[in-house]
């Protein structure tokens, strides 16, 4: 559904349209959360659940004619910046510059990002579990197949079989190409 | 393209940007690169590893307890305005009460300050209670959990030393479990802890629901999904790994039986010691390495137990009665 045609729902009070706005952009205002607040996993969750709640109790007084996902953005926003000056009070100014969230170049990384983290989360079960340990625990090779108890050579294989899959998932129109230009060739 | 080719390219370029590739791999791959098409392939292998490094942060996020943190909120709301309406029947039936009261009781209690319920496991037994709240909790040898008089009132805490299996029953009050280092955080589920002091981890596996693990100050650490285990070293400078497990092991023992699937004997031995309360050396480390698979019933004796690991791995025990200490039992080759 429509971002705008969903706000109109959730003024009504319909909980599950909102929990369908929460889904879509939560892990986008968590990653954007997450860089506010230099990596604080829990706090930028809870900024972001925060940020929710204001939204529900004011629903009705908001009118939302711009775009919803900017609103949620904003009031994200001003939760880290009320969060960091209640931290800040003081020591020092806050570095408001870094946060600006309205730039479109900023929501297409972060989109690219929760793209990306879907699709890991797509790879077939041994794939993703050695593409996790490698990528977001840092393991070498060699630790992976000790705490999976499966061959180095194994790993090896499935990090390339992973990578490649998660690049034909991410750019599935180039994959079809690919294999269209490979018809026409043979 | 050679298919084969193709997935090697693959291969090599991803171990090479991990710094796990070899010096002849990299000379295979310098060759391979010379094709363009191949050149474009470790392209896209940096591309994804850099776009992978800004999505590690997504791992520790959790949309699902996000929203239930929201969705708590909305219902106390509710339970806020019904609360409000209730008030004012509450306070004439409290000025008819506190009338009787006074004439009934003309004192006060004093205030007490939290009592803690203990339940003690002994080594060579184990337990099985309900709590308060319905949930319910298998107890193995040698555990104690504690909590306090308030569990289920307010908050659902309880803390736990050595292994015990939760069937943790479903409520909007968090259940939270501390072992050592980390608390476990839950709101209806099936898992198993284990944290003995004697052991240098402790141990969180999920059957069923999620769990969330936190540090000591409650901030989140990491999600489990079902079938998930992961390992929290005591010492906190250690990384905590995650792995996928077989939870018919972690779970077993509640039937009284200890299932076994390819462990080290000096493993399976430490478990053997708690359940029967006696004590197990080995002659050999090769011995203690010997792996074994299979299952242990509770209800038999600790001997028939052990000969029948003894006659599977072709080894030997042998028994020392004592009086007044355990029973000691050496394992040779």
């Amino acid at each position: 559904m429509e971002d705008n045609n969903l706000w109109e729902n959730i003024k009504k009070g319909d909980r599950n349209r909102f929990k369908e706005l929460h889904d879509k952009y939560f892990h986008q205002m968590y990653l954007y959360a997450f860089k506010s607040v230099d990596g604080d996993s829990g706090l930028a969750e809870e900024l972001v659940s925060d940020c929710f709640i204001k939204i529900w109790e004011n629903r009705k007084k908001l009118n939302i004619e711009t775009s919803v996902k900017h609103y949620l953005f904003i009031i994200l926003r001003n939760g880290i910046i009320d969060h960091l000056r209640k931290q800040k009070v003081f020591t020092e100014p806050i570095p408001m510059d870094i946060m600006a969230p309205g730039d479109e170049k900023d929501f297409d990384d972060q989109r690219q990002y929760v793209r990306l983290y879907m699709a890991v989360k797509k790879l077939p079960e041994q794939c993703r579990r050695v593409l996790e340990l490698a990528a977001f625990e840092s393991l070498s090779y060699q630790e992976i197949a000790d705490s999976l108890q499966i061959s180095k050579n194994t790993v090896k294989t499935q990090m390339g079989r992973a990578y490649k899959q998660l690049k034909e998932m991410l750019d599935p129109k180039d994959f079809n190409f690919f294999l269209m230009v490979c018809e026409g060739l043979f | 393209m050679n298919k084969t080719n193709q997935d090697r390219i693959w291969e090599l370029g991803v171990a090479n940007i991990y710094n796990e590739a070899g010096k002849e791999e990299k000379e295979e791959l310098k060759l391979l690169s010379e094709n363009a098409d191949n050149e474009k392939v470790k392209e896209s292998i940096a591309g994804i590893r850099e776009k992978l490094g800004n999505t590690g942060s997504l791992q520790n996020s959790s949309s699902l307890l996000s929203w239930e943190k929201i969705s708590q909120h909305l219902r106390k709301k509710q339970i806020k305005l019904h609360l409000t309406l209730l008030k004012y029947a509450a306070i004439i039936i409290f000025a008819f009460g506190v009338g009787i009261l006074f004439q009934k009781y003309w004192s006060f209690k004093p205030t007490t300050s939290p009592v803690y319920t203990e339940v003690r496991v002994p080594f060579g037994q184990m337990s099985e209670i309900t709590l308060y709240d319905g949930t319910r909790v298998w107890l193995n040898s040698g555990t104690t959990l504690r909590y306090s008089d308030s569990f289920g009132t307010s908050d659902r805490k309880v803390e736990l030393i050595g292994e015990a299996f939760f069937k943790v029953m479903k409520s909007e009050i968090p259940f939270r479990v501390k072992i050592k280092n980390n608390e476990i955080e839950v709101l209806g589920t099936s898992f198993a802890a284990i944290a003995y002091p004697d052991e240098i981890f402790s141990q969180v596996t999920l059957v069923e629901g999620s769990v969330q693990i936190n540090d000591r100050q409650g901030r989140a650490l990491t999600h489990l999904k079902p079938k998930q285990q992961v390992n929290l070293p005591d010492d906190v400078k250690k990384k905590i790994t995650t792995t996928e497990v077989n939870t018919a092991f972690y779970e077993s023992w509640i039937n009284g039986e200890i299932k076994f699937d390819n462990e080290k004997l000096v493993d399976v031995a430490r478990r053997m010691e708690r359940w029967y309360n006696v004590e197990i050396f080995f002659e050999s480390e090769e011995v203690s390495a010997v792996r074994f698979t299979g299952t242990v019933l509770k209800n038999k004796p600790i001997d028939q137990s052990m000969k029948a690991i003894c006659m599977l791995l072709s080894i030997n025990a042998e028994y020392q009665n004592n009086l007044n200490t355990k029973d000691v039992i050496t394992i040779s080759k």
